[in-house]
Parts: structure tokens; sequence; C-alpha cells
């Protein structure tokens, strides 16, 4: 499903050079549940970033499915981002103006989806989720876990092919954490292809590889 | 979709409110200044347009030749009408007004004196769209002796009595006439330039004014208007009016007379007076178009600059809606869509600040303006359409830029104000105080323009002076009478007569043979005795008149310093001059008579004009107006014995009287609703700068608070962070004064030039304005400085 090959990063501020992907080979298989760990500044978030299409690589090939994805224009990206990919950060980022139910129809819109086919998926979600009763609600009157609901309700509505989530859990309790978790291994189960970065070792154990990053480096 | 952006632009004015007030009563002041010039300047713009013919009609001007000298006036006399309609072709209809503003007209006991009575020709109705509500417009003015009176004046002398077939008499000198009513007029638009109460049939006066009048004075009060026919050429009429006008048109004393066509669209701002009727300067039209565009682009700039300046926390929306599948396109429609909200929601405000800022607007104006916006469908597409091009003006920027981030870098957190929006924003606020100072400036010399003239040394004393219009002749004949009378009272301290006001109305026109010359074309004002003394004018050699001597009544003249250079004279006592018109080529001898005394300049028109030369002469015959100086501190009581007097004369006519002062000042009332307008902009425009100074202000110290903090911690005093603060943006309004102020000089030489006396151009003025800037925007940028100044450092710093 994708594949990487010698994918590098760096920020240039002046004469110097930040390193933050270096030869970057990897292959993932749809279907994959897999986790990407490594200290802060390792690299992870540039990495789901350049997967996830948001952010693109200085060297290297990136091809998913048969698409190659390093020689596509912006909006070209954007489209396949929009298409196939959902994504879920370490702090809930929804958008404050709207209310859940309104952050779970906003990728529909985007996807120009039709009313009544809209409103059935959003209420799935939410019944899926657990969050009916909060539909109403903006995000900053819900829980770091119940935030973490929607968000990630919010990346699976649109039925992505692969959800990339970065350091999903970092911001909750133990608890909500595994809720989140568990969420991930209901969808990897349904055939979701996922990617996650974590620093812990149980979250990791829900995935069934590790992929280690140093200073931008895969080590294994 | 649609719904979703309507949805979020509404939680943003709620969630931000401060933000969104400044920025919607900023746009909406902005919005309501704008729209009032606007209107304004449309409904002037508007005059006479409501003639269907208005393409086709020309106001006749009679253009006099001398030399180099080309004078051009349109009260063209009643001869021309008849003789245009009879030896041109390509003339549809013809129509002549005259009007002697200030006849008497009654009904029974109801007598009022009427300054818009107009004769006018039959053909009127057909050339103008003057609708009549009763009567037929096609036979009212047929007759000799017809009238057709608007609905107010039939009010006025009627009250709901149906004026049809009444009588109204009509008093000229001691004649009287009566007028019977055909017609009641429906009433006439506001911007009409012919203002009338009355139109009476033309062939009237040939009965009141004789048969001379009619066809060889060429000098009356007399207005002509032709219709040409439908995509008739008017340059084609014009190559014939030189020929015709050499051969039927009296030259007076000039060396050629011609005529010119004036399109009825450029009467109201162009023609060159005397005026009919109601005038405008589309000059000071131009100026108020400028002031207008500046006060929206103000507004306009204040909503760029805080929405860019807030785009930090609008970042991480941009940044999700990128991740989640939003394309650029759709988020510029959404902030585009945003901004249109956010105007429109402006103008609603503004639609209300219309009304609210309409009355002082319209005492500024001199009342002119109606408005009615629901029902005007010229000012509600000008509204929507305001709305609409500041939305999309105001948003494009913010959109573009917005737009524009990259998710990554958003949600990373490692978004920085990009340099360019600062730079972009930097230069917005010098453009915003650029036309503040620039407006400042102006309106200060406009203002000093304005005093200037108004007090300015005019060579007499125009306070404490009455001036009562001599209307007929039987005041005039016991004019000798009534003056001995009124000075019987101690409070009533000079007399005096005149054929003018001064600097309000105009002198007459004579020709002057001297010993040396002959033909030299003068000024003449035909005073009475004690008018040297009773205005306080300087005399600077010989004599005043002398009721002591006879001969003085009839031969002796004053002249002023100016005549004397072009007489050529060194002295000037002594000489004798003979004065007469030319009418066709033959002399007409007036007067002889001897230069007594001279007198000093003296600005007998009004400061438009320079200072001119002029002849005083006594002839009782030519006296329109009676001035008298009163006791300045027993003003009521005097006006009061006046008035007494006055009426046991038992005049045809009621007693009136003005103040010199007022009738001058009177004059210049176009230039002073210019100046007021331009005040009024001005102080709107540096409000809302500043209510966009605020919120910059208050962004940029919002974003600096841990700066702040950290200085603080480090030792920094409050003052040095409030000079911290401000240092930025007194960098940028500093800079604006650089380009506002050669701006401001140049819109001052253009006002300047309308006037022959003129101020000069200071420079403190320009310092006074950008000290003006920089002081309002010191103190609203210290404002906000001094909260984050002040702020216990360690509460801001916990934040991060
Ligand atoms: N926009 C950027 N500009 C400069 N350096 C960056 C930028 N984004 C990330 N980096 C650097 O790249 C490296 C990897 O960052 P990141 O992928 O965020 O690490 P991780 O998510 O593993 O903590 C870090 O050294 C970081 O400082
Ligand atoms: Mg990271």
């Amino acid at each position: 499903m994708i594949k990487l090959v010698d994918i590098t990063k760096y920020y240039s501020s002046g004469y110097v050079k930040t390193f933050a992907l270096r030869d970057i080979n990897l292959e993932v298989k749809e279907g994959e549940f897999m986790t990407v760990m490594g200290p802060s500044g390792a690299g992870k978030s540039t990495l789901l970033y350049i997967l996830g299409m948001l952010d693109t690589p200085s060297s290297g090939e990136y091809h998913f499915f048969d698409q190659k994805v390093h020689r596509l224009s912006e909006k070209q990206l954007s489209e396949l981002h929009k298409n196939h990919i959902g994504f879920v950060f370490q702090s809930y980022h929804l958008i404050d103006d709207l209310t859940v139910y309104e952050n779970l129809e906003t990728p529909l819109l985007y996807k120009k989806v039709k009313g009544a086919e809209r409103k059935s998926k959003v209420a799935e979600m939410l019944d899926r989720f657990q969050v009916v009763a909060k539909k109403d609600l903006f995000p900053n009157q819900l829980s770091g876990g119940q935030q973490q609901k929607v968000a990630v309700a919010r990346a699976v509505i649109t039925n992505p092919k692969l959800i990339l989530a970065d350091e999903p859990t970092g911001n909750l309790n133990t608890k909500e954490g595994q809720e989140i978790m568990e969420l991930f291994k209901e969808l990897n189960e349904e055939g979701t292809t996922i990617i996650q970065v974590t620093h812990s070792e149980k979250n990791a154990s829900y995935g069934r590889r590790i992929v280690n990053l140093l200073d931008g480096w895969i080590v294994d | 979709m649609f719904k979703n952006y309507l949805k979020v632009a509404f939680r943003n004015l709620r969630r931000h409110k401060v933000y969104s007030l400044i920025n919607i009563l900023g746009l909406s002041i902005g919005m309501a200044c704008f729209l009032l010039i606007i209107f304004y300047i449309q409904f002037q713009r508007s005059y006479d347009n409501f003639h269907e013919n208005r393409k086709n009609i020309y106001q006749v001007v009679r253009v006099n030749m001398r030399g180099e000298d080309i004078d051009r006036r349109v009260n063209t006399g009643a001869p021309l009408a008849p003789l245009m309609l009879e030896n041109l072709s390509g003339i549809d209809k013809a129509v002549r007004f005259t009007c002697f503003r200030g006849e008497l007209i009654g009904h029974g006991e109801k007598r009022f004196i009427e300054r818009h009575f107009f004769f006018a020709d039959e053909s009127v109705f057909d050339v103008f769209n003057f609708p009549l509500n009763q009567g037929d417009s096609d036979t009212a003015l047929e007759d000799p002796f017809s009238v057709v009176i608007t609905e107010e004046t039939a009010q006025r002398y009627f009250g709901d009595d149906n004026p049809l077939d009444k009588t109204l008499t009509y008093q000229l000198h001691a004649k009287k006439f009566d007028f019977k009513i055909t017609g009641v007029l429906a009433e006439v638009p506001r911007n009409s330039h012919l203002e009338f109460d009355f139109i009476a049939s033309y062939q009237s006066l040939r009965a009141i004014a004789g048969e001379w009048f009619m066809t060889k004075h060429w000098d009356s009060p007399t207005w002509t208007y032709v219709l040409l026919p439908e995509g008739y050429e008017s340059g084609k009429l014009e190559q014939l009016l030189p020929d015709f006008s050499e051969r039927h048109v009296d030259k007076w004393s000039f060396a050629a007379v011609s005529h010119e066509l004036l399109p009825l669209e450029d009467v109201y701002f162009r023609s060159p007076g005397p005026d009919i009727g109601r005038s405008g300067n589309s000059q000071f039209l131009f100026v108020l178009t400028i002031i207008s565009a500046f006060i929206l682009l103000i507004a306009c700039i204040n909503f760029m600059n805080l929405s860019t300046a807030r785009s930090g926390s609008r970042a991480k929306e941009i940044g999700l809606r990128k991740v989640i599948g939003a394309q650029r396109p759709q988020l510029v429609r959404q902030f585009i869509g945003e901004s249109l909200v956010n105007s429109f929601l402006a103008m609603i405000l503004a639609i209300f600040l219309v009304e609210l800022f309409l009355p002082t607007f319209n005492n500024f104006i001199g009342g002119e303006l109606k408005i009615n916006l629901l029902k005007n469908s010229a000012y509600l597409l000008t509204m929507l359409l305001t709305a609409f091009v500041v939305g999309i003006l105001a948003g494009s920027y913010p959109a573009l830029f917005l737009s524009s981030f990259k998710p990554v870098s958003v949600l990373k957190g490692r978004l920085r104000s990009g340099g360019s929006a600062v730079l972009i924003r930097k230069i917005l606020v010098v453009g915003q105080f650029v036309m503040s100072i620039a407006l400042i400036a102006s309106s200060v010399f406009v203002f000093q323009q304005i005093n200037f003239i108004k007090n300015r040394e005019l060579g007499f004393n125009k306070n404490q002076v009455i001036t009562i219009p001599i209307r007929d002749r039987s005041v005039r004949e016991r004019y000798e009478l009534l003056k001995n009378k009124w000075l019987q009272d101690p409070n009533i301290l000079a007399v005096t007569a005149s054929s003018m006001e001064p600097g309000v109305t105009s002198q007459n026109g004579i020709e002057v043979k001297t010993r040396d010359a002959d033909d030299i074309d003068m000024g003449i004002i035909y005073v009475d005795h004690d008018y040297v003394r009773t205005l306080e004018i300087e005399l600077a050699r010989g004599r005043d008149f002398s009721k002591d001597i006879s001969t003085d009544a009839t031969q002796a003249i004053l002249v002023n310093e100016a005549a004397l250079e072009v007489f050529g004279w060194e002295d000037g006592l002594g000489q004798q001059m003979e004065l007469y018109f030319k009418r066709e080529g033959k002399i007409i001898p007036q007067y002889q008579g001897t230069v007594v005394g001279i007198i000093r300049n003296f600005n007998f028109r009004d400061l438009t004009t320079p200072m001119q030369p002029i002849l005083l002469k006594i002839d009782r015959s030519m006296f329109y107006y009676t001035m008298i100086r009163v006791n300045s501190s027993r003003l009521n009581e005097s006006i009061n014995s006046l008035k007494r007097t006055w009426r046991e004369f038992q005049f045809d006519y009621p007693f009136e009287f003005t103040f010199l002062e007022d009738d001058m000042n009177n004059v210049y009332r176009n230039t002073d609703n210019f100046a007021a307008v331009t005040r009024y902009g001005t102080f709107w425009a540096i409000l809302i700068s500043c209510l966009g100074l605020f919120g910059l202000a208050s962004f940029s110290v919002e974003k600096r608070t841990k700066e702040i903090g950290i200085r603080k911690v480090l030792g920094a005093s409050v003052p040095g962070l409030i000079r911290l603060i401000n240092i930025d943006f007194l960098r940028l309004v500093a800079l604006a004064n650089i380009a506002a102020w050669p701006l401001a000089y140049y819109a001052v030489i253009r006002f300047l030039q309308y006037f022959a006396y003129r101020i000069s151009i200071q420079i403190w003025v320009f310092l006074l304005a950008g000290g003006v800037a920089i002081l309002v925007s010191l103190f609203t940028v210290s404002f906000q400085a001094l909260k984050a100044a002040r702020a216990n450092p360690v509460d801001t710093l916990r934040y991060e």
C-alpha cells in the first residue's frame, strides 16, 4: 500500500540544515497496524505528515498504491489526502467554533456528500463512538477523552484507507487512552490501515509491528 | 457548506466580542459616512434629471467680448428668445424666465413679498416637466395675467380652499395687476435648479414692464432656454450663433457679442451666472468624493488589518480544515463569505447610523438631503453595492493570506506571522494615517480660509448694519422722509441707500469718457449721501458727498484708488467725466460729473472676486437697499424703532430686514457647507483609524505578552515597556506624515484656487496634523500597552 524509498526531510534555516528524516525506506501493507516509536525530536511527526501528504519530503520517493505521490501537484495531493487518509493528533484539534455534530459533518461537506447520506453517516458515528448526547456541545465543553473520541470519529467518517495518529493518547488518562486504543483496534480489524506514534509500550502492543526512529534514522 | 460558513462567521463574532465590535462598528461608521456623502453627491448630480427632454435642453449664455476680455452671463434679456426662434432653424422651442425677486403679492388681507415669482413663456410646460395637479398645462399660460402656483403657495394664500380661478394681486412699484390662477403645480422636485412658487404668463410682462423691456432691454433678469429637436447636434446651432448675434443682438459697448449653449445637465454646476435659481460647485463635490472614498478605505483597511492580525487564532482552524479535506478555493470562499457577513451586518448598522447622522449632516449642507432609504432604489442599490464591494475588498486580502497557511506548520505550532504579512499590515496602517493626516491638514486649511474670508479687512465695516430692501417706487419716493424720521432715534447712527448690497449683490456697469479716453468700462454704485460714513469706508483724499453743496446730488463723483489706476490719474481730484450707456452702437448719455473725493478700495463684491475699480454717484432713482448703522448695544430697540417708523408710513410692503453681515456670510454658504462636511468626514476618519489602531495594538500586545513578562522579570519599568510598544506604531505614523503632507498640500492648493484672497499655507498646520495623529495614536496604543505592562509577569508567563 505504502512504499517509501530513500525519503529525506530537512529544514534549513540560514546555513544550517536540520534533518528530521534520513534515508527512510519503509513499506506498509494494507490492513497493518504499525507503531512508530522514538524519543522526542526523532522525526516521528514529520514522517506521519509526509505519509499523510500534508508535508512533502526533501528527496526520495513515496508510492501510495499505484500513485507516485512525490510527483503530484499540491492540488492532487490534497485530493488524494482527502479521499484516503484520516488524521488524529495528540491535542485533539477540533474546530472550536463548530459543535460536535458539525465537526463530524465538515469532512463530508468537503467531500460533497449529499445531505441525507451525510446525516446518516454522522448519526452512525455519534452512535458508534457513544457521543450522541454531546452532539450539540462545543469542543471546550467536552473532556479530553471525549474530544479525542470525536477527533477519531471525524478521521474515520470518510472511510479512509489509512489512519495516521500522532500520539493520540498523549494527553489522556489511562482509561481514556485505553478506550481510544480499543477503537483503533476495532477499526483495524475492519480493515483500516493504522499507523500510530506513541511513547507507550502498552499502546504499541495493540499494533503488530514497531518501527523505531532515532535522530531521523530508522533503527531496528 | 454555506450554512456552515455562516455559522462559523456568527460564532466567531460572538466569541470575539471586542474584536467584532471594533471591526463592525468601524466598518459601519465608515459606511455611514461614505453613504451620507455619496447620497449627497448623488443628489447634487441628480439636478434637473427629471426632465424628459433633459438631453435636448440648453441654457443660452451671452458672451461679451472686448479684446482679451470675455465675459459670460446668462441673463440674456427678453428680446433674445423670439429673435432666435425667428432667425435660426433647428430650435424646437424657447422659454424665457423673468424674475424680479421681490414683488408684493396679495390676496385679500394676505400679502407676502415673493422672491420666486417667475414669468415664463407658455412653452415652459412643453420643454420642462413641471406637471400640474390642477388645470391644463396646454392652456394655463395662454392668456395674459394668468398664473400657476405651487401647492405650497396655494396653501399659504388660500389654506384648504381650492385656489383655481381665484385672483392674486401683483404689485410692482405703485402699479397693481390682477392675476387669475389657472393651475396648481405638483410639488417641484428639490433637485431642480429652477426654483419658483409662481409661473405667470410671459405676455403679462408687456403690460407690467413695457414694450421696451420686451424688445430692447438686453440686460434684464431674464434667462433663456431652448429645446433642440431629438438628436440635433447643438454644435450645428452654435456655429450659427456668432453671425446671428452680430446681426440681431445689441452689442452695448462690447467689441463683439455671441451666444453659447450650455446643456441643461451642466447648468446647476457650470452656469456662469447670475444664477436664476440654485447652483452648485462641482469642484467641492470632487473633493467630497475623495473624502468619502478615504473614509471607506480607512474602514476597509481596519478590517483587513484586524483580520490578518488575528490570523494566529484562526490558523488552527485553517490547518485543521485543510487536514480534513478543505482545499484552498473553499477556504478563500469561506473567508470572503465571512467578510461579506460582517460587511452586510455593518451595512445594517450603517443604515441606523445614517438615520442618526442625517440631521447633523443636513445642518452642514443646508438641509437638502431627504433620505428614504428603502423607497429610493438608487440609494438601496448603492447600499447593497457598497456592502458587497466592501465585503469582497476587505475580505480578499485576509482570505488569500489565511488560506495560504500550510497545515503542517500551523499544527506543529511553527507558524510565525510571516514577514510579508506584517509588512503589508504596516503599509496599510501607514496608508490609513496618510489619509487621516491629509484630511486633518486639509480641513484645518479649509477652516482657516473660510475664517480668513469672513474676517477679512473689507475696507468697510459690515457689523451692526441693517439692510432693508427698497422694493417699490412708493418707498423710494419717500425715502428721504423715512430716513429723517429714523434718524430722530439716537440709536440709529447713520442711514444711507444704494443700488447694491455690498458683498452680496452686484454693481451696475457704465461707460466713462474722460479727458484722456472714452468707452472705459466701469462699475458704478448709486448711493445716497452718507454712504461712505454709514459703511465706514475710508476717505483717502478730497471730500465725501455733502448735503450743503447742492450740486453734489447731481454732479459729484467718488472714485476708489483702483479706479485711479484705470484712468491713469495721479491725483484724480477735480477730474471731469461723462457717464453713458452704449446701446446698439448709440451713445445714451447719463450723467456728467466731477471727482470730488478718492476713497480707499473696499470689497463691494464677495471675496472670490478681487478688488475692483468703482465709482460712487448719487442717484435717488436707483436706490434698492437702505443700509442703517445702529447702536450695537441697543440692537432690539433700534430694530423696533425702524419697524415702528416703517409702519407709520403705511407702505404696501411689510417691514423686513436682514443684517448685512448675515447676508454676506450667506454668500459663502456653499463653501461653509463644504468645510463642515470636510470637518465631519475628518472627524470620523480619525475615529475609525483609532479604532483600528486600538484593535491592532491589542493584538500586538497580546502576542507580546510573554516578551513583556520576561522583560518585566528582567527589570523593565512600566514606562519603558509602554515606550517599547508605542515605538513601533509611532514609527508608522511618523512615516505617514511624510506621505500625507504633499497630498494635503496639493488638495489645498486646488481648493484655494477658488478664492481671490487666499491664506498662505503655513507649515505649522502640517505639523499640527501630524502631531494630532501621533498624539491620538499614542493615547490609543498606550491604553493597551499600559494594561499589558501592568500585568503581573507571573500570570502572563504561566500561560506558556
Ligand atoms: N518546520 C520546521 N522547521 C525546522 N525544524 C523542524 C520543523 N519541523 C520539525 N523540525 C525539526 O525536525 C526534527 C523532527 O521533528 P518532529 O518530527 O516533530 O519530531 P518528533 O515528532 O519525533 O518529536 C526536530 O529536530 C525538529 O526540531
Ligand atoms: Mg511529534
